[in-house]
């Protein structure tokens, strides 16, 4: 990279949105100072609490800026005063579930799979009606877009696998490269950026909100994990590891004791990957969302697949995620379960086979995100791995609660205004 | 149009063409039941990186209605079975050049389940299986084709003043000539194109080929038939009758068949007949009556069998129809068996697809997993054709009643 004159720090702030600023790159390496009403914003405007907050570069995952040779892109740290992770710093959540599982030779890596819609801004709907998930004929016609989008992902170091229309009109899916968890969740934030920026540059919209329309498909964030012993105390040592989660093309008891964990906490964790009441709509019978805690073999009815092959490819993915959620806080919730059950060596449940849709024997997920701020609340495990972002994460998201209870909807005057 | 590749086709090609800046990105495809173009694209430097590769995709968009919507009585994959993937491999040697789309080259694979069986209800299996018995019977067929169909004005997305919904004549030959020079520029055998008697119309002629190469040939046609069109504002159709058309969209094989006893042009019909849903898979296409099964002398001792399908079918599953059909026949012809030759009647509504399966030679040539999972398919495009009120109905009831 030569030299460039400008340095764009980019962070996620609780609720998940890409933030940025842009700074000169002799004041870059000192960081930026932010207000904290600024970087601890919900959905409804500015935190009220005072003071600032320090965003400091995180050199390592520089990269160059695909929009401007003559800036950098860099994902940052939010520090508070004593140079500690703020407590307002997601990131530093997961970075904070990764390091102690390095501190015991282990490694995440990981991969998100990511689902949107392009949107009309003119009609507020999907560019096209009709399904055709992995046409290639109709990805053809996203081409302009897409093709664009993974060029300037590779400019941005984010090799994408594939893309292909998904399962509703206008929906696209976006499969980013395995990497270590880190830099995978770093990818999916500027992945998710760069892909409404992009649509904007076209004339399009784009839309990562879990479930935009009630008679189309939802937008889900699959992540797929795997867990890798590495040589050396630390995980960053690098070098040839060993898949955990691989035995001779099954799953390992090791990944069985990390699904377990999964699983155990799935419930309470639910709102780190489903942070609106809109994601709770996306989560129904049939909809490929699931919607009972259960794991199993490759079976896209259940919460968490397990799909095994060479130790390269066996992994587990975990299904309930919306899109638009806080992506290192999504992780960071589901690493540190998983890490969790395979620190205790638990067992799961018995794995489901068949239409999970019908066994109401299963535990449901969460169905309301109040349910769910409720159960994050009271969750020790939250608290104990993820640290205040909890607390500062319910700050913010318990007013939606409120705006819930209190708002008319479309769907209210529709349904009701003329018959009672 | 498309531009031509330097260098040739196969192995080494799409590293080559990789390395000299002409293929940015892959499709990575397979057919699905209906003739769809499926899969997903990847840059070429992973692919060639992880080539050759095996990628996993949702199982039930293998045997999916028109609108991917999901079939439950489908027994292959539905919510029971919890639809996991159907892995396909894809090898770079097997690249071509997408020359209608520049910057682009597509590999084909066939579609198997996690133990790396090939899926009985994919159509390129089930044509593999019909060749594999015409050769035990040493039963050798050559297969030509054309495709027919139309670039028509998008609804609602033309300029200028109301009027014919006509297409620019220039437009839509345009479309035909760069889906021919496309198509071989990418090694595909396409080998001429013309004008049909409607305005827009034309018909691809590809061909003669080993079968699974044409049939692999015609699932592209159609694709690249249509990103042509949509690159010109235009929209590629295969709709097997349109309002106002003259004539029927429809596929025409025409097969060389060498080795096999004298075929029974009545007898091939009745087996066209008997499976007609999978030729005319929709509820419109049904409504075609194309003309008979054609035999004829062929070069030498060979015998010419035309026949005849919508452009709707996939065209893997109508080539393996007729091989099917002539082997069955052939077979029995062979080992001095008495053929079969009618048909109860003749298959007119998809409601009735089950009668398939009546015939034994149906499920013994083409597969009973192919055809128990085509079936409810097409149950269901009649179910939902009968609760489906149309513009006809309006039209015609909604004043007079």
């Amino acid at each position: 990279m030569s030299d460039p004159r400008w340095v764009d720090v980019y962070w996620s702030d609780l609720v998940g949105r890409c933030r940025f600023v842009r700074v000169g790159s002799d004041a870059a390496a000192d960081g930026v100072r932010l207000p904290r009403s600024l970087v601890a914003a919900g959905f409804a405007g500015p935190s009220p609490e005072p003071g600032e907050v320090l965003l400091l570069p995180d050199w390592g995952s520089a990269r160059p800026n695909p929009w401007d040779q003559n800036a950098q892109v860099v994902l940052g740290d939010l520090l508070d005063p004593d140079g500690q992770p703020d407590a307002s710093c997601s990131r530093s959540a997961l970075r904070a579930v990764l390091d102690r599982a390095a501190r015991d030779g282990l490694e995440i890596q990981a991969a998100a799979e990511l689902e949107f819609y392009l949107i009309d801004p003119a009609t507020r709907r999907p560019i096209y009606d009709e399904i055709n998930q992995y046409s290639l004929t109709k990805g053809s016609e996203l081409e302009f877009l897409l093709h664009d989008l993974r060029e300037r992902l590779a400019v941005l170091g984010i090799p994408i696998e594939a893309v292909n229309p998904e399962y509703a009109g206008g929906q696209a899916e976006v499969n980013i490269k395995y990497t270590e968890a880190l830099a995978a969740a770093d990818r999916a934030v500027l992945t998710r950026h760069l892909v409404r920026e992009m649509a904007r540059s076209h004339g399009l919209d784009a839309t990562f909100m879990a479930k935009p329309w009630t008679e189309q498909a939802g937008s889900g964030m699959h992540v797929h994990q795997s867990v890798w012993r590495v040589p050396g105390p630390s995980a960053k040592a690098g070098g040839a590891g060993a898949n955990l989660f691989y035995t001779a093309g099954e799953l390992s008891s090791e990944g069985h004791a990390y699904v377990a964990g999964l699983v155990r906490y799935m419930r309470e964790l639910v709102l780190l990957g489903s942070a609106t009441p809109n994601a709770y709509h996306r989560r129904a019978d049939y909809s490929f969302a699931p919607t009972r805690i259960c794991w199993g073999a490759d079976n896209r009815t259940l919460a968490v697949r397990v799909i095994t092959g060479s130790e390269g490819a066996s992994r587990v993915e975990q299904r309930d995620a919306a899109a638009d959620c806080n992506i290192y806080l999504a992780m960071a919730g589901q690493f540190a379960a998983g890490l969790a059950g395979l620190g205790a060596g638990w067992s799961p449940p018995d794995p489901v086979t068949g239409n999970a849709y019908t066994r109401t024997d299963l535990p449901l997920l969460p169905e309301s995100f109040p349910e769910a701020v409720d159960l994050l609340a009271s969750s020790d495990l939250a608290h104990a791995a993820l640290g205040p972002v909890i607390d500062a994460l319910l700050r913010v998201l318990r007013p939606e609660r409120t705006v819930l209870v209190t708002s008319s909807t479309d769907w209210e005057r529709d349904r009701y205004m003329s018959v009672v | 149009m498309g531009v031509r590749t330097t260098g040739l086709i196969g192995p080494g090609w799409l590293a080559a063409a990789a390395d000299r800046g002409e293929v940015h990105t892959v499709r990575l495809g397979w057919a699905d039941r209906l003739g769809g173009w499926r899969g997903k694209r990847m840059p070429v430097r992973e692919f060639l990186g992880r080539a050759p590769l095996s990628m996993g995709f949702c199982d039930g968009m293998i045997v999916c209605d028109v609108q991917c919507d999901i079939i439950e009585t489908t027994p292959f994959s539905n919510y029971s079975t919890g639809y996991p993937d159907l892995h396909v491999q894809f090898h770079p040697d097997l690249a071509r050049p997408a020359a209608w789309a520049p910057g682009e080259a597509f590999v084909f694979g066939v579609p198997r389940d996690a133990a790396g069986r090939v899926l009985e209800v994919a159509p390129a299996a089930v044509l593999a299986q019909v060749l594999r018995r015409l050769d035990e019977l040493h039963v050798r067929v050559t297969v030509s084709a054309s495709l027919a169909g139309a670039a028509l004005p998008r609804p609602g997305t033309l300029p200028g003043p109301p009027g014919p919904a006509l297409p620019d004549a220039s437009s839509a030959a345009s479309v035909g000539v760069a889906l021919l020079e496309g198509l071989a520029a990418s090694g595909l055998p396409a080998v001429s194109v013309r004008g049909g008697l409607d305005p827009g119309s034309f018909v691809l002629g590809l061909g003669p080929a080993a079968p699974a190469e044409l049939t692999e040939a015609l699932v592209v046609a159609k694709s690249a038939a249509k990103e042509i069109a949509g690159a010109r504002g235009l929209e590629a159709v295969f709709m097997t009758l349109r309002p106002g058309a003259a004539e029927a969209s429809l596929q025409v094989l025409d097969a060389i068949v060498t080795g096999a006893p004298v075929l029974s042009p009545e007898a091939l019909q009745c087996r066209f007949d008997a499976v007609r849903p999978l030729l005319f898979p929709s509820v419109t296409a049904m409504k075609a009556r194309p003309p008979a099964v054609h035999v004829g002398k062929g070069p030498g001792r060979a015998q010419r069998v035309l026949a005849r399908a919508s452009s709707e079918a996939d065209p893997a599953t109508v080539v393996a129809v007729l091989l099917a059909a002539i082997g069955s026949l052939a077979e029995a012809g062979l080992r001095g068996w008495a053929a079969a030759a009618t048909a109860a009647s003749p298959i007119r509504d998809l409601r009735d697809a089950a009668a398939m399966a009546d015939h034994p030679w149906v499920k013994q040539w083409l597969g009973a997993p192919f055809v128990d999972n085509a079936i409810p398919l097409f149950e269901h495009e009649a179910e939902l054709f009968q609760a489906a009120v149309t513009d006809w109905e309006i039209a015609r009831y909604w004043s007079a009643s």
